[in-house]
């Protein structure tokens, strides 16, 4: 199987656990407003404030599954034109958003940095994504509960860079990380025009350059 | 009959519990593997509802340490995403029955009655 299709189909898998979480909470607080219909409906305590709560809930989760849903919508529909002007940060914030339940299960924190102004670059955002999705897997093959990633994105002269970093209790350093090659990206950060730069010696941080659009 | 849910997913488990209790079920709930285990170190429900896939404490991990430690309690797999090897593992282990979320309450509850009544 080709690396992106591998990484198609893990943000699937990661997708379809989450949205299965969300249609069983559905499930189960119709359930109990039927339940509570059904067995406190003709007692003097019928429940209303509790089916309000529970339907609250339900709204509430609706609203966080069409956001899920949106975001896979979106990180889909980028392959419909592989090269394109894309928004840096929205790329970013997409893919951290569709890893959340890995993230969560791994009770490993995210920070995300995001500079203010949008951030044009013209290239393949698929590709980025596998890039960046390969980069965090590399940590998270090493970090532990507790420990954080942050990821910042910035512009430098003429180049976006999205900065990489964890926070980790253990002694960690980059080149451990990098010998977990199950997520290779080095041949896709040349397909993006890209550059990667390791920390010095111990460091846990990388930094990721990407030209950035001329204006005019 | 006492039954523990174990569920990292706050919201489902707390919904989970209270349609036990409307069925007058005595249900209490924890939210990961850890606080499963000392639990069962102060009180012993007679069924515990378990999932698989949580932060921390696996529910394979728990259900190793439960029958290892209180073997009485009957375990009933509740999982979104377990594969027929989970449910092999689980079964070795001494797990009652596995059950796919989501499903309908009174399936559920008739897996904790048969659990129960196997004690």
């Amino acid at each position: 199987m080709t690396d992106q299709l591998r990484f198609v189909a893990s943000i699937l898998s990661i997708f379809t656990h989450e949205l299965n979480n969300h249609t069983s909470i559905m499930n189960e607080s119709a359930g109990l407003v039927l339940d509570l219909i059904e067995i406190k409906g003709n007692s003097e305590d019928c429940g209303f404030e509790q089916i309000s709560s529970v339907t609250g809930g339900i709204t509430n989760q609706i609203k966080k599954t069409t956001t899920l849903v949106k975001y896979l919508n979106r990180f889909a529909h980028r392959m419909d034109i592989p090269i394109s002007n894309y928004e840096l940060n929205e790329v970013v914030e997409e893919l951290i958003m569709l890893m959340n339940r890995v993230l969560n299960q791994k009770e490993i924190q995210i920070d995300l940095d995001l500079i203010k102004d949008g951030l044009i670059i013209y290239g393949n955002p698929s590709v980025l994504q596998y890039v960046i999705f390969s980069i965090i897997q590399g940590f998270l093959s090493c970090l532990k509960s507790g420990d954080k990633i942050i990821i910042k994105t910035l512009s430098v002269d003429s180049n976006a860079e999205i900065r990489f970093q964890f926070n980790s209790e253990q002694k960690l350093s980059l080149d451990i990380m990098n010998a977990d090659k199950k997520w290779d990206y080095s041949e896709y950060i040349k397909q993006i025009g890209a550059g990667i730069v390791f920390g010095a010696q111990g460091a846990t941080d990388l930094t990721l350059t990407i030209p950035l659009v001329k204006e005019g | 009959m006492k039954v523990l849910i174990v569920d990292d997913e706050i919201s489902l488990a707390e919904i989970l519990c209270q349609r036990l209790r409307l069925r007058s079920i005595d249900t209490d709930v924890v939210f990961d593997g850890e606080s499963a285990i000392k639990y069962i170190s102060n009180l012993e429900p007679d069924v515990m509802v378990l999932d698989l896939n949580m932060p921390g404490m696996n529910g394979i991990e728990v259900l190793r340490a439960v029958k290892r430690t209180n073997p009485r309690i009957q375990v009933i797999i509740f999982t979104g995403h377990g594969s027929e090897q989970d449910e092999h593992e689980a079964k070795g282990l001494g797990a009652h029955s596995f059950l796919m979320k989501p499903a309908n309450v009174n399936v559920l509850l008739s897996h904790i009655m048969s659990a129960y009544s196997s004690r």
